[in-house]
């Protein structure tokens, strides 16, 4: 019986579902079965990563649905060895940051109602959820996309490192200065 | 070391989970005595729970999956939806088998099925795809013990709790939970005794009246199937749900919130929680072991020592810390920062009970005893199913030696002896019920077996012999017998329809086997080995072999499954023998003249036949028989389920009829057909190597690359 090639590795903490190479290999073969279990479980993920990043949650499904598809017309020459996780990542903040360079305009922060709580302050509720908005959009790149790849995606340290094309350490420094201009931010917010 | 700054610190905070063992406890030390850098990470921590709030807040549920599989559908319009037969290294394979708890039920549940006996003689050819299996029905038997009346104890069992106040001996439904429940946990409320707790997939359920009435008080919750609930005991009105991220109730299970932000379980990996001394412990699937000591607000992993795919934390009375992983028995003295193992590596631990001087451990397979302190190790299955898969194990505090099994598929077990002997706790209880067991397909893929459903879903192939002449599976879909090899040396092999090592009944070297045929209750098997001589095995080991008279042809079992019946053209009757000697028990009354097909309803009374000179008759056993209309070339191949209609095989297509002979339809160019087994009236045929479903509708391909098992 001969091994299949199968890409994304492990790496030393890899904790990749069990069944997940297998519907990797699948969907390299072309099966779109195989690649809506991907989907399924990746996409709130994405979509929350997406969300951080652009603010807008119109944009980031459509930026969800362009790295989808990006991936699947990738995964037959993907090699990597990286996980699946950190890899759709990349091909989502590479579709990120060519939203940034078409719209010029960073953010903008909606003030749609799909996530009001059923009970509790209206008015807080919404308060707080544009508060967390206001400080992600100000956030520079380099902060703001660390940060939601470990707060959103769940990568570590090494496999953000791999995405930005920066060293672990690098990576904790940033952190350190996101969560820092996070706080000045929040701060100042809830003084006002 | 020199002391760390509090810089150091807080871009060590950025990846606690990260760091080595040595500078976790340095940074520990520093926290301890730090009050700005404590209140920084509690900063930090209510900080990214408010961005993680925020993100999932604004997600919501709606998918772009539809969309993205629209426009790959038309992009690349020859996507294969069947999937490739995948060649995967078997450790590939037994890796996610052994992770997957539906995989690991149905397999407990196919081994009630098939007995105990085809497991003492595995051979060594692994089983299924396991994402296959991983559809397969789930039949777990959570447990929980009251902690005030010791006669009194709760189980799960097919989305409804069962409760039983003798300790097992008979079980009564407590109330009605919502219908379709997957129930994961329970537990007793240690200060409200009849206040039940229920963890379902993704939900929790509260009773306040011991189980009449049930009010839902969290669902949704994200994250995998293996749900937990623990109540802390030194806090009774805290409850802690998982998995995935941490949810806890500090007013008695009424009211949930997330309990820290859970990163270090990230991203799929918690497995279960320990409760002890104010002390958090939790199993992480590639992750080890972490601790909380602030309630779950923040985690420092240990797992030096560990293997890391962890399946279950369990503390004990002297202290001791055990994990519970998929390379066997880890122990902790020192709260985690080491771990030593213990056992046998080869071995999926799923829950280790430490009741002091007794230390058990089950899983996959096996119940290991250890009296000093986990160094050795002996089997304790007495009583136990052939190869159980354990899902928990409680002690019940109050009586000592008392502890109890669930298992996955055979329900609940009792010791008194602290777990040398055990007996069987299920009177009452629903056990292996086999409720979407029978959709179920086999058919031939390169030489080997293959299974899929009605519709054709996820084929998965069942055996790995790559030479399979035949195949059957047994009437209620448990079990799938094949033939395999050649003239120069076959044998009869039974799998497990869930996937399961194969059991070889019978080798031998000739003439191939032909119309293999189980027995009514799945235990044995059939088949005409020589022209005209007929062999017998059961699962037990046993075979027989004795010669057909002339002019006989095999029909199959009785339905008592003690003997077999045979056709006799010379005689036109049909004979019952004798299944171990062939010796004549009896005949039909009546005369046939031709094979009779017994139709499955009407007291199996009515059979269906094809005589020589192709007139297709219908007629009671006994009874007179009616030509219904000429077949010349067919032969009645299958009743539909309901007995109202026949399918026969002809010379080069398959037709079926009413029971006043009415042709109803015609399908050409097969001679392989069956009705699907979900019984929906379709027939499934096959043809130019593929399979198909037919219904008035139309005709639809289910599968390429399939052959007939027969």
């Amino acid at each position: 019986m001969s091994e299949a090639v199968l890409p994304f590795g492990g790496g030393a903490r890899s904790s990749v579902p069990a069944d997940e190479h297998v519907w990797v290999e699948r969907a390299r073969a072309g099966d779109l079965e195989a690649f809506d279990h991907i989907m399924i479980r990746y996409e709130q993920r994405l979509q929350r990563f997406l969300y951080g990043l652009v603010g807008d949650i119109d944009t980031a499904q459509e930026l969800c649905q362009e790295t989808f598809l990006a991936a699947y017309r990738s995964l037959p020459h993907a090699r990597e060895e990286m996980r699946l996780s950190a890899w759709l990542h990349t091909i989502a903040l590479n579709q990120a940051r060519s939203h940034y360079r078409k719209q010029r305009i960073r953010f903008h922060i909606p003030l749609g109602d799909h996530d009001v709580p059923a009970s509790g302050n209206l008015q807080e509720a919404v308060a707080d959820r544009d508060l967390v908005d206001r400080i992600l959009a100000r956030l520079p790149h380099q902060y703001s996309e660390p940060l939601l790849l470990q707060i959103a995606a769940g990568l570590s340290c090494r496999e953000i490192g791999q995405i930005l094309g920066v060293s672990e350490g690098a990576v904790k420094v940033r952190l350190l200065r996101a969560r820092e201009a996070f706080r000045r931010a929040y701060a100042t917010e809830v003084d006002e | 070391m020199t002391e760390l700054s509090c810089r150091t610190v807080r871009r060590w905070l950025q990846a606690p989970d990260a760091l080595a063992l040595i500078d976790a406890r340095h940074m520990d030390r520093h926290l301890a005595g730090c009050v700005d850098c404590t209140a920084y990470r509690r900063e930090q921590v209510e900080h990214d729970r408010l961005i993680a709030q925020r993100l999932d807040g604004a997600v919501g549920t709606s998918s772009v999956r539809q969309a993205v599989l629209s426009r790959l559908a038309q992009e690349h319009p020859r996507s294969r939806r069947v999937r490739r037969h995948l060649r995967i290294p078997l450790r590939a394979l037994v890796r996610p088998a052994l992770v997957l708890t539906p995989v690991a039920i149905v397999a407990a549940l196919v081994l009630v099925l098939i007995g105990p006996q085809v497991l003492n003689r595995h051979t060594s050819v692994p089983s299924a795809v396991a994402d296959w299996r991983a559809q397969r029905p789930t039949i777990g038997y959570p447990l929980a013990i009251d902690p005030r009346r010791p006669q009194h104890v709760l189980v799960g069992a097919w989305g409804q709790i069962y409760q039983s106040w003798n300790a097992g001996q008979s079980w009564q439904q407590a109330g009605g939970l919502p219908a379709g429940l997957i129930i994961r946990d329970l537990t007793v409320d240690t200060a409200h005794p009849n206040r039940y707790i229920v963890a379902a997939l993704h939900s929790v359920y509260v009773s306040d009246d011991a189980g009449k009435h049930w009010v839902q008080t969290a669902g949704n919750l994200r994250g995998a199937e293996n749900m937990f609930l623990v109540q802390d005991p030194s806090r009774p009105q805290d409850f802690y749900v998982g998995p995935s991220v941490l949810w806890k109730s500090t007013n008695g299970a009424r009211t949930w919130a997330q309990a820290g932000n859970g990163r270090i379980f990230a991203p799929y990996g918690i497995q279960s929680l320990a409760v002890d001394r104010g002390a958090l412990y939790t199993g992480i699937w590639g992750g080890g072991v972490a601790v909380s000591h602030d309630g779950g607000l923040t985690w420092q992993r240990r797992m030096r020592g560990l293997s890391p795919n962890v399946l279950s934390v369990s503390t004990g009375p002297t202290g001791r810390l055990w994990a519970a992983t998929d390379r066997g028995i880890y122990v902790s003295s020192n709260a985690g920062l080491t771990w030593k193992h213990r056992g046998p590596s080869n071995f999926l631990v799923t829950s280790i009970l430490d009741a002091g001087n007794v230390v058990l451990a089950g899983g996959d397979g096996s119940v290991l005893r250890s009296t000093d302190g986990g160094r050795r190790w002996v089997h304790a299955q007495v009583g136990l199913p052939g190869d159980p898969y354990v899902y928990g194990l409680l002690a019940e505090p109050r009586q000592p030696g008392r502890v109890y099994a669930s298992t996955n598929g055979d329900g609940i077990f009792r010791s008194d002896d602290g777990g040398q002997t055990w007996q069987d706790a299920n009177a009452g209880l629903p056990i292996a019920r086999q409720e979407g067991r029978a959709n179920l397909v086999v058919f031939l893929r390169d030489g080997e077996v293959w299974q899929t459903t009605s519709h054709g879903a996820d084929p998965g192939n069942l055996t790995v012999d790559s030479s399979v002449r035949s195949a059957v599976i047994s009437s209620d879909g448990a079990s799938v017998a094949y033939v395999s090899g050649s003239a120069a040396a076959w044998s009869i092999r039974t799998v497990s329809a869930g996937g399961s090592a194969a059991h070889t009944l019978l080798t031998g070297t000739g003439a191939l086997p032909r119309h293999l045929r189980w027995s009514p209750s799945a235990t044995g098997v059939v088949a005409v080995i020589e022209p005209s001589r007929l062999v017998v095995a059961n699962l037990a080991g046993h075979t027989s072999s004795w010669s057909m008279p002339v002019s006989t042809q095999l029909l199959g079992w009785t339905k008592d499954g003690q003997g077999i019946l045979l056709w006799n053209s010379a005689t036109q009757t049909v004979e019952d023998r004798a299944r171990d000697s062939g010796s004549l028990l009896g005949r039909w009354p009546g005369r046939y003249p031709g094979p009779p097909l017994r139709s499955p309803t009407g007291s199996g009374t009515v059979a269906a036949l094809v005589a020589p000179n192709g007139d297709l008759s219908l007629g009671t056993i006994g009874g007179a028989w009616r030509t219904l209309a000429r077949t010349p070339g067919c032969v009645p191949a299958a009743w539909s389920d309901t007995g109202t209609r026949l399918l026969l095989q002809c010379r080069a297509s398959v037709e079926i009829r009413s029971t006043t002979g009415r042709l109803l339809a015609l399908i050409p160019g097969t001679r392989h057909a069956m009705w699907a087994p979900d019984g929906s009236g379709h027939v499934l045929f096959f043809k130019h190597h593929a399979l198909w479903s037919w219904s008035p509708s139309g005709i639809h391909r289910l599968l390429k690359n399939a052959s007939p098992t027969a």
